[in-house]
């Protein structure tokens, strides 16, 4: 009888599409949508590279900053992309946004379009040229006897020296790029919508709700081997799902999600079976109807994976750091917190945590489901 | 009228779906709009960065350095981050802080003996910009201070003098015409109505159209003694009706949202963009219904086309991120152009007038297009 029902329960769930749709075709739809849309904007926005600019100069007169601005457009790891041009070519290609900005080599001045992080490396080239200048004149004007060649020197090559005081580090090895967030969500976005299955296997087990539940509430079957062998079969039909979507993220649009796959399997694993679990809950409240079960269902999804960051990066943080037991509660959010862990921490102990609270939250709602199915008797249909 | 009224009738059983589409519309659009007018910078600002410290010396030279970088960037809240690595991690990756720095013990001794090259940590994301504007503020602080002692001031002397020196900045000014940089709220309004409009029309009207081309019920109307050339009418009524109200609904939250701005010249501009969207998004209904014959096919459609649209054409992630194939391909699509009309009405609204009207009507000829096509598909399905 188990197998049987195991058997069955995978079929009709097969067939009905539906919930294969929103675990699967829709997660690697917007998967494959945010991918081609910013998969590329840690790379354009963040990193850093070359700042095209266009230097305005009369050329008349002997200038210091055309020394710099040569010294800082040559080699393999210019600063500077400089192209010389006349004033008015300059403004317009500043128009077209070919360039980031303008300097204007003969009074020291910067044109921008707008304040971002190109701009300000810029004007802190010439600031610096401005502030070397003056501290120059400073120091040669405080000088007790006339300056002489050998003091010159020593302050210039003070100057050029260019001493780096720190030594950069970084805490991790792995991928730093904050948009992975939205990929974590959608598969607890995934996870969570599973609950569409078993939603749908908790109706045909009860009598008021369809017609197999009627069939199947007077077999003499115990309805926990009916919940237990539909739980098993969604379990690995989801699992399933869930590897698929991992594979194609991670092989067709390659993401980079670290390199601990053994550990994130297992939070797929896991995280399906509390998105079914969510859907046995649900669908055992007797008095909803099944429309309204659906419709609870699609808000509790979208509710918890937007407080996981499926909508908009942050929000998952903003409660960390104000009230942190939702995040250690929400399904969606243990999920996200698992693959972040993964990707970004050496140890797994919050991995593991993440991983119980997950699997205790599952039996706890399936057992109280259970206490609702069991039993219960009609006096009409 | 009997079938302009079973239309609505028909419609109000799908009243919730398009509430809660609504909902997640107004919600997400609230957050962005208090989110984007807290940062409106008027002209140029040099961009600050967050750093967290952790001064292990304590000395004149460590607490100067401390309090330029305080002047030039932001210090972030101290309390969150620790100096532990866990902490240090989450604070980067959720760029609550660029840069955080660690000042050793000796470092002034250091300083003055000329040996400080390398000895202060920067923990940080490698090869951000961020990280580079903060290191190079750390660098020019403590250059032009080496400078100064090495010219033989003490290091009182030398942190006063070098502040002073570092006080001199470029001049740094914006083209007429201001900084170009950040959307208004209502171009922010007007451009996610480009998702969650094509979602409405969707679940609400082909829903509707798909009911009224049930075969069953089609036949009976059709053997009815109701006069077809009537019945399409009313049905075109109908969907009309319907795009108009969920244009007033728009316009209402719109007036609510934006507190008026709607009422300029520019609102008028963006209304009628909208209007033009309306009708593509029918379009794009009408042939739906005609595809499918399943109600919940529909909200699949509904969702993967209007995410799908919002995504690749500009309006959930700005036009200038997108690559150039993806801007190629969002040209065959409707939602593009409806965004390209509206980011020049926030920009570039009288020197663009023309291109303006233009994205406009090739929205009209995609409709048309739109409906061509699932009028040969309902032939193909009926013959």
């Amino acid at each position: 009888m188990f197998w049987h029902n195991f058997k069955n329960c995978m079929k009709v769930t097969l067939k009905a599409k539906v919930s294969i749709f929103w675990t699967l075709l829709f997660p690697i739809a917007l998967a494959t949508f945010m991918y081609v849309s910013f998969g590329n904007i840690m790379d354009n926005e963040e990193m850093f590279k070359n700042i095209d600019v266009a230097v305005v100069s009369s050329g008349e007169e002997e200038n210091g900053l055309m020394v710099v601005i040569d010294a800082l457009s040559e080699g393999d790891d210019k600063l500077l992309n400089v192209k010389e041009m006349s004033e008015a070519e300059a403004k317009q290609a500043l128009k077209d946004e070919k360039v980031t900005g303008i300097i204007f080599a003969d009074d020291v001045r910067l044109m921008v379009n707008e304040s971002s992080a190109n701009a300000s490396i810029l004007e802190s080239i010439l600031s610096s040229y401005k502030q070397n200048e003056y501290a120059i004149k400073d120091i040669m004007g405080n000088l007790e006897t006339a300056p002489n060649e050998a003091d010159i020197m020593a302050i210039m090559s003070d100057v050029m020296a260019d001493t780096s005081y720190y030594t950069e580090k970084s805490t991790s090895d792995s991928n730093q790029n904050m948009y992975n967030n939205y990929f974590y969500a959608i598969f607890a976005m995934s996870c969570l919508f599973a609950a569409y299955s078993s939603v749908g296997a908790i109706s045909n087990l009860q009598a008021n709700e369809s017609g197999k539940g009627m069939r199947k509430c007077i077999s003499p079957n115990s309805k926990i081997v009916f919940i237990v062998s539909d739980f098993l079969s969604l379990l690995v039909l989801h699992f399933l799902v869930e590897l698929i979507a991992l594979l194609y993220m991670s092989t067709v649009l390659g993401i980079e999600f670290g390199d601990k796959y053994p550990a994130m399997i297992l939070t797929l694993f896991v995280g399906s079976m509390i998105g079914l679990a969510i859907g046995v809950i649900v669908g055992a409240i007797a008095k909803l109807g099944f429309g309204g079960k659906i419709g609870i269902l699609t808000a509790i999804g979208l509710v918890l994976s937007g407080m996981a960051d499926l909508f908009v990066n942050g929000v998952k943080r903003a409660i960390e750091l104000h009230v942190p037991i939702i995040n250690k509660i929400n399904p969606a959010a243990l999920i996200t917190d698992c693959f972040y862990s993964l990707n970004t921490y050496d140890d797994y102990t919050i991995f593991i945590q993440n991983i119980m609270i997950m699997a205790v939250e599952s039996v706890v709602l399936i057992v109280i489901a259970f206490m609702m199915i069991r039993r219960n008797k009609y006096a009409s249909i | 009228m009997q079938v302009y009224k079973s239309f609505f009738k028909v419609l109000n059983k799908y009243k919730g779906q398009m509430i809660m589409y609504l909902c997640i519309f107004c919600s997400l659009l609230t957050i962005f709009i208090k989110t984007s007018s807290a940062s409106n910078p008027n002209g140029y600002k040099d961009k600050k960065c967050e750093f967290a410290v952790f001064d292990y010396d304590g000395t004149a030279a460590s607490m100067a350095m401390i309090s330029y970088l305080s002047e030039t960037n932001k210090r972030a809240d101290a309390g969150v981050i620790k100096d532990e690595k866990i902490s240090m991690q989450n604070a980067l990756y959720n760029r609550e802080a660029d840069a955080i720095i660690r000042i050793p013990e000796g470092f002034e001794d250091k300083l003055v003996s000329g040996e400080a090259e390398g000895v202060i940590d920067v923990i940080t994301i490698p090869g951000t910009q961020n990280s580079m504007l903060i290191e190079s503020d750390l660098d020019g602080f403590l250059g032009m201070t080496e400078l100064y002692l090495k010219a033989g001031y003490s290091m009182e002397e030398a942190v006063v003098k070098a502040e002073t020196a570092l006080a001199e900045t470029a001049e740094v000014s914006l083209p007429d015409g201001g900084d170009v940089s950040s959307h208004s709220s209502i171009y922010t309004f007007f451009s996610y109505l480009g998702w969650v409009m094509l979602c409405l029309m969707i679940t609400g009207v082909a829903s509707v159209l798909q009911v009224f081309g049930r075969k069953e019920l089609k036949d009976r109307i059709e053997c009815s003694s109701y006069n077809f050339l009537n019945f399409n009418k009313e049905l075109l009524l109908g969907m009309i009706t319907t795009g108009l109200m969920i244009c007033g609904v728009f316009i209402i939250v719109g007036v609510i949202l934006l507190k008026g701005a709607l009422f300029s010249s520019e609102g008028g501009l963006y209304l009628l963009n909208m209007l033009c969207y309306a009708v593509v998004c029918l379009s794009i209904a009408f042939l739906v219904s005609k595809i499918t014959s399943k109600q919940e096919i529909l909200s699949m459609i509904a969702n993967v086309v209007s995410l799908g649209m919002a995504f690749l054409c500009g309006i959930f992630v700005p036009v200038e991120f997108l690559s150039e194939s993806v801007i190629k391909v969002a040209h065959f699509l409707p939602a593009y152009w409806y965004n390209q009309a509206a980011l020049n009405i926030d920009f570039h609204m009288h020197e663009k007038m023309g291109s303006i009207f233009a994205a406009m009507g090739v929205q009209i000829l995609f409709a048309v297009a739109i409906v061509v096509i699932g009028m040969v598909v309902d032939r193909k399905k009926t013959a």
